[in-house]
């Protein structure tokens, strides 16, 4: 039996309980004072839990008030406030991103073969009506909000929409829970440190979305109620009032909660949570800053001017490109900001996918020939590119995870990585293609090319110039690659049909989020492109013509079965590197070369914001830095 | 009656001219448009402007110093050169090379034009191979440097090394001549449809103009972002090339067939019509030997000032991300590419493709203008 | 007069039924649906699963005819134009949320265009060929073959550059939810040149070209030489009647003028992060938004045709002529 017992400065010892109501540096959060001062509001030591979760800081203990003036382009962006505003799950990243700790959750047991999660609540948290966050809540989640067939099924979350059945919840008293499966949950914590999966448990305050409810509201009044808001059913309505981004009445258990939506045109702002349940080092509670308002900008460009004006505290989304750079680093002085490193889990700045099971009988088997996947690797050089489009930055590079994480694999990393268009020729005449045609097209014995399409995402400009340069290599040797760019959701709608040639796109997941995410290395998601129809088959999805996956893929996917089942990290690594050597061996795509940190913008006077932080959606930066005890100064 | 009254009416005009004949008055149609023409300089500046442009267009691959396409890695962003025809009071045409340096901070090359390094330059020089045309294979360039290994960026590079002067003149070609097919297209439908309108008026001159107000009533961005989305993504880049040209002249062709539709009307009122039909021709060759020619300067006139409008749309189509798609390289894509802060602010000499569409829609305007101004002689001296 | 308007609003009505169905097809026409859009734009994953639930509660697995009737028998019977999926809000409500400014923008920058192009057109007819009318009339048409978004870029980053403005949108952080104050005016105002520049000087060149030619067609009318042999003042000869008569096409303008108060200028906008109607119908098209982009389409249309049918009617009521056509 594994027991996580929380370590080093993420909780106060009990003992400092005493030591607490002294070391208060602020007696009361200014914002608050009049509304405390009325009566309207309880003191702090009554909002806060007895034992608060202690926040360590980056820099330095904080100062109240202001605003974090940030940016967002639309009412589509509501991972960017998932990540911001609302990464307090019952677990959680820690800032290094090296391990889950506790969040809502204080602690947690694990049983040896992974199959009961046994979890306590910190005690005393409220949501943000000050109605205390209890069993009830989770409860209320798992039985009427889950399980119901009518709502939303992302309710569920991912981790356990196919378990829902076989899966127990035990509510042992008001602050302890048992989940209880039949198969071996490996993966559980991982996955509820990360937004996909994580959200869902703290987001339903049962006293308050009740009302919504088909089980606990009169069908009259629920009805009326789907009138008045012109909707078309229940679940709608539910839906809509449990939007934490939308819904100003939900209370949140974030420290900020939502009073201009996510679906105002002009600005999406956020206040201070006056029941926020974690303290910094001195027992202040917070968040520092009174509010964080995102400025709805559609345009990229000016985004840019508003940071190179200064009007932006912090933010590292939309202006911090690559070419972006030079001029940021002109206006430093002007806008009286500075750069952070953003560094990233991504494993490659583009991944080449070929479909190896596409429907096009004269493609499939070329595609499927490793041979042919490598004479396309070895015959473009990466480091051409690299200085090219980066400035020299990063290394040539395959499908991989990164160089510093625990997976790490060179061989899969660097093999076929070398810039070689010989032997690229070498191992097309071995699969007959030795002849040229008279446009000097290497061509077969039946006179037929190696043609193929290649679809290019338009929004991303260093794509489309490394994919027009590789593929005038490819042409240089002989193989008609005909190049296409196309706008993303187009792109996107051909990789979830898997009726594209090849495509190319991102390469995420290079660090322990790869756990949650192979999917470069197994087919299990709309993202493996390479394996469309294989992933059809495997999970029975209807979007693409299913194909039966050949005897290494079911293996790697055995194997991920397995690790699933796992519930120890040294079993996970070891069953993970076995992926990744096949992978390896496959060879399913072509990498061209390994990201380099990119930056963020910070003020100035904006404060405890890290030297590094790491990007990656499954670890929904900057959740895990703190944004909570972020603050601003006057100068 | 009305027409009897018409001929005698024009009758009578033809008298009152016959007392006062001038040498305009017996000059032939064309030769009078091309007096009127001369009287508007500008105009006359506008067309040769104008004629300079196709030029550049018809000769690209061998005006051009490189292939447009062609990609330098160590030239990123590099900004224009200036030539120095004399070196040490010699004869000597030539540029300065760079030192080029990589800033590790900013992560961006930047470029010292370095006084010691000498690229002589020359006219009719060896370069990259390229196919006039397509078809004929040759390696001369206009201008150059004599070593084609020199860098040589009259107009600076872009983020990929390319040179940006090679570029322009590529982009001259195709979106000029996506002007002249679009116009080309929008002729023969505005003039057919216009002309069947006018001439035979009663329910088809009713359905088509239904038609033209629909057509103009639908907002042309939603349009364009349907049709151009409907374009097979594996055709080729010469089909979408066409594609995209039917897609802008869409909007073209209504204005110039209610033009027609106009000019038809008040002309098969005109005694010479009248007098084609009493001979007994047919009216297909009513409409082609008589009422064509007769307004054919003015549609000509009509055509030019539309070709800058589709210039324009080639532009915006492209800012809309539905235009030509890289490799193809027209103004649009130039534009699109520079459409950033970052070209503003760091590497101005990205917006000159913005400064050749301003010279080209201001040209063709005038020259529009101009022969607009003289394809109705008779009418205001 | 009253027959001519009758058959004209008549004519309209199968125009209009036609241009809804275009309207819709041409939404539908890029391959996929807004969920298709959505998950493309967003961070997270959605499983098949969940993408195939909100497919069917958004009615898009309905057969199009269905989902088309949906539609337009909301607009005509219950005045109700869908529900934008993007924004979560009623359509109506979205596009009226944001037409006081495109309105207030629209109309600022037909007063631009007209006081530019007025007296341009009326000096390049009166002074045909002289430099005063290659002058002004160059003036007028770099406004036109400058590409708008460009022209747009360039002059919001000189704001920035030289006169340290807060760029983009209408108001500075500080006055947008600010009530309204003589600051927040002219902060207003310190935003709105260089939409009035960039949009207004694309349209001058045309409503030049216009009144140059008109009125150079009056000023050859015999009625203008009977005029000036009487010795009228060459002023007052002009203002008289040539400049009345060739004001006509001012009134034609209204056929744009219509429809372009509540669209803005789409680019432009986008471009300057305008809170207009343009970047909302943009983002509606792109997004795969159907019932705000259709509604949105249907509505400029009906204006086009509206507008058209006024300016018509305008010229039909000022110049009898044109009835009898």
């Amino acid at each position: 039996m594994t027991i996580f017992k929380p370590r080093g400065l993420s909780r106060i010892a009990m003992t400092s309980v005493f030591a607490f109501l002294a070391t208060h540096a602020w007696a009361e959060v200014p914002m608050l004072q009049s509304a405390v001062d009325a009566g309207e509001l309880p003191p702090m030591e009554e909002r806060l839990p007895s034992d608060p979760p202690v926040v360590p800081v980056v820099e330095k203990i904080g100062e109240y008030g202001g605003t974090w003036r940030t940016l967002i382009s639309g009412a589509g962006e509501e991972s960017w406030l998932v990540t911001n505003i609302g990464y307090d799950y019952i677990v959680r990243w820690d800032p290094g991103l090296n391990e889950v700790v506790p969040n809502l959750a204080e602690s947690w047991t694990v049983n040896d073969d992974a199959t009961e999660f046994t979890f306590k609540l910190v005690e005393g948290v409220k949501w943000s009506d000050g109605t205390p966050y209890t069993t009830a809540d989770v409860d209320f989640w798992w039985n009427h909000v889950a399980k119901n067939p009518e709502l939303p099924r992302s309710f569920r979350t991912r981790s356990l929409r196919n378990r829902l059945n076989s899966t127990t919840l035990t509510i042992i008293d008001d602050y302890t829970f048992t989940f209880t499966f039949e198969e071996p949950h490996g993966l559980l914590l991982l996955e509820m440190a990360s937004p996909d999966n994580g959200r869902q448990l703290s987001r339903f305050p049962a006293h308050y979305m009740k009302q919504f409810h088909a089980e606990f509201t009169d069908a009259d009044a629920l009805q009326k109620m789907v009138e008045d808001a012109n909707l078309p059913s229940w679940a709608d309505l539910f839906e809509d009032r449990a939007n934490q981004w939308i819904n100003k009445d939900l209370p949140t258990l974030n420290a900020w909660t939502v009073t201009s939506p996510l679906t105002d045109t002009q600005n999406v702002r956020f206040e201070r949570n006056p029941y926020y349940w974690k303290v910094d080092a001195e027992g202040n509670q917070l968040p520092y800053l009174d509010a964080v308002n995102f400025e709805v900008v559609g345009d990229k460009e000016v985004m840019l001017l508003k940071v190179l004006n200064g009007e932006v505290d912090m933010i590292h989304r939309y202006i911090n490109t690559f070419p972006n750079k030079a001029v940021l680093a002109d206006n430093r002085d002007r806008g009286n900001y500075d750069f952070f490193e953003y560094g990233t889990s991504d494993f490659n700045t583009m991944v080449i996918f070929p479909n190896l099971t596409t429907d096009d009988e004269r493609l499939h088997p070329i595609f499927n020939d490793r041979r042919f996947r490598e004479a396309l690797s070895v015959s473009f050089d990466r480091q051409e590119l690299i200085d090219l489009v980066f400035v020299g930055q990063g290394e040539p590079y395959q499908a991989a995870p990164r160089p510093e994480s625990k997976y790490y694999n060179e061989t899969l990393a660097k093999q076929h990585t070398e810039y070689d268009p010989d032997r690229a020729l070498e191992l097309l005449a071995e699969m007959g293609y030795s002849e040229t045609d008279s446009s000097g097209m290497l061509v077969n014995e039946n006179g037929e090319r190696l043609t193929f399409v290649i679809t290019v995402r338009e929004d991303r400009q260093p794509m489309v110039d490394m994919m027009e340069i590789i593929a005038d290599r490819w042409r240089d040797i002989g193989i008609d690659a005909i190049n296409r760019v196309v706008e993303k959701s187009f792109q996107r709608e051909m990789r979830n049909s898997g009726t594209h040639e090849m495509l190319v796109d991102d390469g995420e997941g290079g660090l322990v989020d790869g756990l949650i995410a192979p999917e470069a290395w197994i087919p299990i998601d709309n993202n493996s492109a390479y394996g469309i129809g294989w992933f059809a088959a495997i999970t029975g999805d209807e979007d693409a013509l299913p194909v039966d996956p050949p005897a290494e893929v079911m293996e790697s996917y055995a194997l991920f079965q397995q690790l699933k089942r796992t519930g120890d990290p040294d079993e996970q690594t070891q069953l993970y590197g076995e992926i990744l050597t096949r992978a390896q061996e496959q060879f399913y795509t072509i990498g061209v070369s390994l990201p380099v940190a990119g930056y963020g913008i910070v003020k100035n006077n904006f404060h405890n914001v890290p030297d590094t932080i790491v990007r990656g959606w499954q670890f929904a930066d900057p959740g895990p830095v703190n944004p909570q005890q972020f603050f601003k100064t006057a100068n | 009656m009305a027409d009897a009254s018409a001929y005698v009416k024009t009758n009578a005009e033809i008298q009152v001219y016959d007392d006062d004949v001038r040498a305009e008055d017996v000059a032939g149609q064309w030769q009078l448009m091309w007096w009127r023409f001369k009287r508007h300089k500008v105009a006359v500046i506008a067309g040769i402007c104008v004629l300079f442009i196709y030029l550049v267009g018809i000769f690209a691959e061998f005006l051009s110093p490189m292939d447009p396409n062609d990609h330098h890695t160590r030239y990123t962003y590099a900004p224009p050169q200036n030539v120095d025809l004399f070196h040490d009071g010699q004869w000597l045409p030539h540029v300065k090379g760079y030192q080029v340096e990589i800033d590790q901070f900013t992560l961006r090359r930047t470029f010292v034009t370095d006084e010691e390094k000498i690229i002589p330059i020359g006219l009719f020089v060896k370069g990259d191979e390229y196919k006039m045309w397509g078809l004929i294979p040759w390696d001369r360039h206009l201008i150059g440097p004599l070593n084609p290994r020199d860098p040589f960026y009259l107009w600076g590079a872009d983020r990929l090394g390319r040179d940006m002067l090679s570029r322009v003149i590529h982009g001259a070609r195709v979106s000029m001549s996506i002007g002249l097919v679009g116009v080309a297209i929008s002729l023969v439908l505005g003039i057919i449809l216009g002309g069947i309108s006018g001439y035979f008026g009663g329910w088809i001159d009713n359905a088509i103009q239904r038609i033209i107000e629909f057509l103009k009533s639908i907002p042309t961005i939603p349009l364009w972002m349907g049709l151009a989305a409907a374009i097979p993504l594996t055709w080729e880049p010469l089909y979408v090339y066409f594609a995209i040209t039917v897609l802008i002249s869409l909007i073209g062709w209504t204005g110039l067939a209610r033009e027609v539709r106009g000019k038809v009307i008040s002309m098969k009122g005109d005694d010479f019509v009248i007098a084609a039909r009493l001979d007994g021709l047919r009216t297909n060759k009513i409409i082609t030997r008589h009422l064509v020619p007769s307004f054919l300067s003015h549609i000509i006139a009509q055509t030019t000032l539309a070709i800058p409008d589709m210039i324009l749309s080639e532009t915006a189509l492209s800012f809309l991300g539905i235009g030509l798609q890289p490799p193809i390289v027209s103004w649009g894509v130039l534009l699109k590419e520079a459409q950033n802060i970052n070209a503003v602010a760091t590497a101005p000499w990205l917006m000159i493709p913005g400064l050749a569409v301003v010279f080209a829609v201001l040209t063709l305007n005038f020259l529009g203008d101009g022969m607009r101004d003289a394809a109705d002689p008779y009418s205001h001296h | 007069m009253h027959i001519y308007i009758f058959k004209r609003v008549l004519m309209m009505i199968p125009t209009l039924i036609l241009i809804s169905i275009v309207a819709f097809l041409v939404i539908q026409l890029p391959p996929g649906d807004f969920l298709t859009a959505l998950t493309a734009g967003m961070e997270g994953r959605m499983t098949p699963e969940e993408i195939a639930y909100l497919r069917e509660r958004y009615g898009l697995n309905d057969p199009m005819w269905l989902q088309y009737w949906k539609w337009i028998s909301g607009i005509v019977f219950e005045g109700d134009f869908g529900y934008s999926f993007q924004w979560r809000r009623p359509v109506s409500e979205l596009i009226w949320s944001h037409l006081g400014l495109t309105v207030l923008i629209s109309f600022v920058t037909l007063l631009f265009v007209w006081a530019v192009s007025f007296p341009i057109g009326v000096l390049s007819a009166v002074r045909q060929y002289s430099f005063s009318d290659y002058f002004f009339t160059f003036i007028g048409f770099i406004g036109l073959a400058t590409p708008n978004f460009l022209l747009a870029l360039v002059l919001m980053y000189v704001g920035f550059k030289y006169f340290g403005q807060s760029v983009g949108g209408l108001f500075s952080p500080e006055y947008q939810n600010a009530p309204w104050s003589w600051a927040k005016l002219g902060d207003l105002m310190a935003h709105l040149w260089i939409p009035i520049i960039v949009i207004g000087t694309a349209k001058t060149a045309e409503l030049i070209r216009v009144m140059r030619a008109n009125l150079l067609d009056e000023l050859h009318k015999p009625y203008v030489a009977t005029a000036r042999s009487k010795g009228l003042g060459e002023m007052r000869t002009l203002i008289k009647y040539p400049i009345r008569i060739a004001l006509n096409p001012f009134i034609s303008t209204i056929g744009w003028v219509l429809p372009s108060l509540v669209s803005g200028a789409v680019i432009t906008a986008v471009v300057l992060n305008l809170p207009t109607t343009g970047p909302l119908l943009l983002g509606a098209l792109r997004s795969q938004d159907m019932y705000l982009a259709g509604s949105f389409i249907l509505m400029l249309s009906t204006l086009t045709v509206v507008g058209t049918l006024i300016s018509d009617i305008l010229l039909a009521w000022l110049d009898p002529r044109i009835r009898y056509q």
